[in-house]
């Protein structure tokens, strides 16, 4: 950019207006401290050669020292982070969801079909309601699947279109659950570290409990140790399928035979696959769904209740 | 003496005087003591990284570039610097006072007052230009700038800047110059040199 002949003008002279005083600088003489300043680089470059090593640490010293407000800053935003970690926050859950549909009353077939659907028949909560729609009369389905997938809710849909009900409706249950911010990152896996040296198996269940409950699940850990002296431990899920219990969680125990790191994992069977088979079919297929051949007899937990089998808890042990 | 130290010492005479003219108009803002805190600290860095420099025709624009690098950090480090003394040199013996002899060339003391109401960068430029007589293009890679444009419109600023501090009727640099020789032009060196007197029980 081109200046104008005004401020190329104004620019000259101020350079002549300063001249006298940069003179006045330019004119000032050092040389009478050359010398002084010469033997003094000599000995300094010697005592630089010596201590390079104490330098760098003076330098980093100082740095430390003369970056002190970016260190400040640093240990607070640690400190937020740290604070905001612990904040708790809300999580909205979805907890399963609610299907309704409608049907013509006078359509038996569709409703037989709907009535010998497998999954309605295991569902939570099935409602039929009679209802009079512009004159005609139709029965309203409401059903409560918990824990029911995206898949799963996919597919039964299907099966209700193929049948040809009308009005249906997906409606997903969500549930608040509050927990730490950590937690909520690791709502799903987390992990407790136990020095369990010289404790008693009840100081060690009350270690557990306490540890859990402050990462926000609530669940009955019983520790016993049998005749050969091994602990075992025995999970009972009071709360069944809550949203805030984990799928998998690991506890790692410190104790005087060293270090044991316990991985455990629930998983819901599938009543149906159970029917009718001993207690060591069972194993196998759960060993085989778990890709787990492993596994022992006593880690796999059979409940029987009548014709109803429900294998709970798996253990997966490792040292 | 070292060869390295002979060198450097050799290739310094030429300079020497515009050196110590360009630290000690700088530092116009601070007293002779802190001007010499950096120029010592220049010194050392260069002696240190001397064995660096391969082409010797560029030590002036190398030396000076140490210079005013080491003045940047001292204006980032000096409100701290008086509340906790950092010992940056520990083991090496004080360099011979350089600036402490008192002034009494009065243009020389209103320049110094002018410029120390120009910013760091400013300061810079023109003392480059002015005292040392380098080019716009050397100035440019000095201050570690990418256009020659910058440069030039920072010397123009600087200059206007001078000049109306120079001739400002509201401005009395006399009444800020105290009996020692020094001035005080802020109310940062005000309330530092109030500490030091109290300190020293005055």
């Amino acid at each position: 950019m081109k200046q104008s002949a005004s401020s190329q003008k104004s620019e000259q002279e101020n350079k002549i207006y300063m001249e006298n005083y940069f003179n006045a600088v330019k004119s000032q003489e050092f040389s009478r401290t050359r010398e002084d300043v010469n033997n003094w680089l000599c000995k300094a470059d010697i005592k630089i050669k010596n201590q390079t090593e104490e330098r760098k640490l003076h330098k980093m010293k100082n740095f430390i020292l003369a970056h002190k407000l970016r260190l400040v800053y640093t240990v607070i935003a640690l400190v937020a982070i740290i604070g905001a970690c612990n904040m708790p926050v809300t999580q909205s859950e979805n907890v399963g969801n609610m299907i309704t549909w409608s049907v013509d009353k006078g359509n038996t077939d569709a409703i037989s079909k709907i009535d010998d659907l497998p999954w309605l028949k295991t569902a939570d909560q099935v409602d039929k309601n009679g209802n009079i729609n512009n004159g005609k009369e139709e029965i309203i389905y409401t059903a409560v699947l918990q824990k029911s997938t995206e898949g799963q809710i996919a597919s039964f849909r299907n099966d209700l279109e193929k049948i040809g009900v009308s009005a249906l409706k997906i409606i997903p249950i969500n549930n608040d659950v509050k927990r730490p911010l950590y937690a909520a990152a690791l709502n799903n896996f987390f992990s407790i570290n136990i020095n369990a040296t010289g404790k008693s198996d009840e100081e060690l269940q009350a270690e557990v409990q306490r540890q859990l409950k402050e990462q926000g699940v609530e669940m009955n850990i019983q520790f016993k140790t049998d005749a050969n002296g091994k602990r075992n431990i025995m999970i009972v899920n009071e709360k069944g399928n809550e949203t805030n219990t984990p799928k998998s969680y690991e506890i790692n125990i410190d104790d005087n035979n060293g270090k044991e790191k316990i991985k455990l994992m629930q998983k819901q069977a599938d009543p149906e696959k159970f029917k009718g088979k001993t207690d060591q079919e069972i194993r196998e297929i759960v060993r085989k769904d778990l890709d787990n051949p492993d596994l022992k007899d006593e880690e796999i937990k059979i409940q029987r209740n009548g014709d109803n089998v429900q294998v709970k808890v798996e253990v997966e042990r490792e040292h | 003496m070292s060869r390295d130290t002979r060198e450097f010492t050799q290739l310094l005479k030429p300079h020497y005087n515009d050196a110590l003219r360009y630290c000690r108009a700088l530092c116009a803002k601070w007293s002779p003591s802190e001007a010499e805190d950096v120029l010592q600290q220049s010194f050392l860095q260069a002696l240190e990284n001397f064995s660096n420099l391969k082409d010797s025709s560029k030590f002036k624009s190398w030396f000076f570039k140490i210079i005013t690098r080491v003045f940047y950090s001292s204006v980032r480090k000096h409100f701290w610097k008086k509340f906790v003394p950092l010992d940056d040199n520990p083991g090496i013996p004080e360099m011979p006072s350089v600036f402490g002899e008192q002034d009494a060339n009065e243009d020389r003391k209103i320049l110094y007052i002018a410029l120390s109401k120009l910013s760091a960068k400013e300061r810079t430029a023109i003392l480059l230009f002015e005292i040392a007589n380098f080019s716009i293009e050397e100035i440019t890679v000095i201050q570690g700038e990418k256009s020659i444009s910058t440069i030039k419109s920072r010397l123009s600023r600087a200059r206007k800047k001078l000049r109306d501090y120079l001739t400002g009727p509201e401005i009395d640099f006399r009444s800020n110059i105290n009996t020692n020789g020094n001035f005080t032009g802020d109310l940062e060196n005000e309330t530092i040199s109030l500490i030091s007197e109290i300190r020293a029980g005055k």
